[in-house]
């Protein structure tokens, strides 16, 4: 009988524990900077599961209405076209992290045997920090522009600080999502026209002050935005 | 013994040659004649340097799965020799026994192209033929290729056991791709060259220039290997054209491309013809970074070529590069090798805003008309090849110019590097030319 009970305790505690840690693994987001990849053992080129290479995320394809989940991602690959989720660190070819040892790298492309044009995207589900107002991030952006969505709501990013390599995005967030379990995702659509499409992601992190982009980086905008402008303008004539 | 492909005696010795490359030797050995090295016929060599009057040559790597390893054999009186096979060195190829054209049964195209082939391609009549009949598709299930493609293949080994072909073409509407289910699907190429056979590893190439829209631009290329042998390597199974005086001497590499900045294909291709002994006043070398937004910048006329690279759909020159007249050959351009670093070039249909290898040979390709600006060969990727998957363009272009015959060229370019990345190499053409 003791025994009957002891062991009963011993499953309950480690029933309890088991789902403390699922509540925990929901609740806090993790490896906002890539650093935990484990990618020992596999050469660069190699599928490695996401579980090593991007723990805490999901990872997926989508072309129209249907989702492609991956269970693995590759190691250093950069595309030449094709839609790939890859987590590259110094080993990759042209590319270099943009913090740290390790940095996600999404492309849009062509996906699958009868490479259908999908969009490249990383999800995570968690807990956004009460009193959150912004969302920031290192990233390299080349052909179409990235999307971000939290809690379903896509977040308008805004270029805040440009780097040699990179640059600093940041982008407010309602502030119902604060305190909420969500679930966060950046996603870089297929390409539109001849280049390919590449969004290089690091240093995810979440601020409780809002965003306000520098004044150059908003003149600078402005006046492409007027220059843009003009130019139809002119080419209407 | 069995499966013997040659022998050779001495005064009262012999040696055999297995079709495995390895050797047996029996009889008299009061000089060691029966010796036989133990590491030779396991051997591979990774790595040579060759050393030419002006200066040594880039280290070119062999493929990592070299066709047998020992082809001749001789024996004299007391001593026995025996050749290992390299394929930089051109020995006389016998393709009785060395060369295997595949074709497929369910395509009437597929059957014309290899018999054009073989009544019209210069001292190859007498090659070996295998007609195999699987989908005329460009994508191969498993299965069918496990039953139809690699079995047949595979049975007429064993019913030829004396001869075991370094050389195979796959000709029109023989599938490119093997859907394993992988993101990147490897080529039928990689599969056959790498797990069809035990201790068989061909040089796998296509002549398969036409997706599947007639056979003009196939029987168009095999007009070209005919036209080229007669009038400048008569008599010659391998086709030199700048050894009859063709004046192919030009290499053109366009760098410019739109976000890969830290990678110059182009720029290694242009240090390994330097050190093959080009002259510098012979590569044309482009590199706009990023890619400036037109033509400008780019490569868009050439003479004579010899090679060619460029970035394809990843910059201004766009998808259509080929045969939109951005990029225009003139002067003797139709003996050349070309490579583009891009995704899925080697698919019949262009994909993803990128070029495609049915562009290259089309008959207004590159400026011309009547096929007249063609290449000779092209290395393709039938899947995605990431940035280090694609071939070698060192390699390439490097033992183009120091003319080795195209095979070799393509495939030595597919290093193990490459192979880390992608298995989706395509190698485009005739394997039995050199520049």
């Amino acid at each position: 009988m003791k025994l009957s009970i002891k062991f009963t305790t011993i499953i309950l505690t480690l029933t309890f524990l088991a789902f403390s840690q699922s509540i925990s693994a929901q609740d806090t987001f993790e490896n906002l900077d890539f650093e935990s990849a484990n990618v020992s053992g596999h050469s660069p080129g190699n599928l490695v599961p996401i579980s090593d290479a991007l723990p805490g995320w999901s990872a997926y394809f989508t072309s129209g209405t249907t989702t492609y989940p991956q269970t693995q991602v590759v190691y250093d690959g950069i595309s030449l076209g094709g839609a790939v989720i890859s987590v590259i660190d110094d080993n990759a070819a042209a590319f270099s992290p943009l913090q740290g040892n390790y940095s996600a790298f999404l492309f849009g492309g062509g996906y699958g045997v009868n490479e259908v044009l999908a969009s490249a995207s990383i999800s995570q589900t968690g807990s956004v920090p009460s009193g959150t107002e912004s969302l920031l991030f290192d990233a390299y952006v080349y052909g179409a522009p990235f999307t971000v969505a939290l809690g379903g709501q896509t977040i308008n990013m805004t270029p805040l600080q440009a780097f040699q390599n990179y640059t600093e995005y940041g982008g407010n967030i309602p502030s119902s999502l604060a305190g909420q379990i969500e679930t966060l995702s950046f996603t870089e659509p297929p390409a539109t026209g001849a280049q390919p499409s590449m969004f290089e992601l690091d240093d995810i992190s979440f601020s409780t002050n809002a965003v306000t982009p520098e004044p150059s980086i908003v003149a600078l905008t402005a006046i492409g935005g007027l220059l843009f402008g003009a130019r139809k303008g002119f080419a209407r004539r | 013994m069995s499966n013997v492909m040659a022998i050779a005696a001495g005064s009262a010795h012999g040696v055999a040659l297995i079709n495995d490359g390895t050797l047996v030797a029996w009889g008299d050995n009061s000089s060691g004649q029966t010796n036989i090295p133990a590491e030779q016929p396991t051997t591979v060599i990774t790595t040579i340097t060759i050393t030419t009057t002006n200066g040594p040559m880039p280290s070119f790597q062999t493929n990592t799965h070299p066709p047998i390893v020992c082809k001749l054999i001789a024996a004299g009186g007391f001593h026995s020799m025996a050749a290992l096979y390299s394929p930089l060195v051109q020995y006389p190829v016998d393709v009785t026994k060395d060369l295997l054209l595949i074709y497929n049964t369910n395509s009437i195209d597929s059957s014309n192209v290899c018999q054009y082939y073989l009544t019209h391609r210069p001292m190859v009549s007498n090659a070996n033929v295998l007609g195999i009949g699987c989908t005329n598709s460009e994508i191969i299930e498993p299965s069918d290729y496990a039953t139809n493609l690699a079995g047949p293949v595979q049975s007429w080994l064993a019913t030829n056991p004396t001869k075991r072909p370094s050389y195979v073409i796959l000709f029109q509407d023989i599938p490119s791709r093997l859907d394993t289910g992988a993101p990147s699907t490897p080529s039928v190429q990689y599969e056959l060259n790498t797990s069809c056979a035990t201790n068989w590893s061909p040089f796998v190439t296509s002549i398969n220039m036409n997706g599947t829209d007639g056979t003009n631009d196939c029987i168009a290329y095999i007009n070209k290997l005919a036209s080229i042998g007669s009038n400048y390597s008569p008599g010659q199974l391998i086709i030199s054209a700048s050894a009859g005086g063709y004046g192919n001497t030009n290499w053109y590499f366009d760098d410019t491309e739109c976000c890969y900045a830290a990678d110059a294909p182009g720029m290694t291709a242009e240090q390994a013809l330097i050190q093959a002994g080009v002259s510098s006043n012979s590569i044309f070398y482009t590199n706009v970074y990023p890619d400036c937004g037109s033509l400008t910048c780019h490569i868009t006329t050439a003479t004579n070529v010899a090679g060619y690279l460029c970035w394809g759909g990843h910059s201004s020159l766009g998808p259509s590069y080929a045969t939109n007249e951005s990029i225009q050959c003139f002067g003797q351009s139709t003996w050349y090798v070309m490579q583009t670093i891009e995704s899925f070039n080697g698919q019949r249909n262009p994909c993803c805003g990128l070029g495609n290898f049915l562009s290259w040979f089309a008959s207004n390709a590159f400026g011309g008309t009547n096929y007249s600006n063609t290449p000779v060969g092209a290395v393709c990727n039938v899947d995605e090849p990431y940035l280090l998957g694609n071939n070698n363009s060192a390699l390439y272009f490097g033992e183009w110019a120091a003319e080795r015959i195209f095979a070799y060229c393509g495939w030595n370019s597919f290093t193990i590097e490459n192979q880390n990345y992608s298995h989706c190499l395509q190698v485009v053409g005739d394997p039995f030319t050199t520049k």
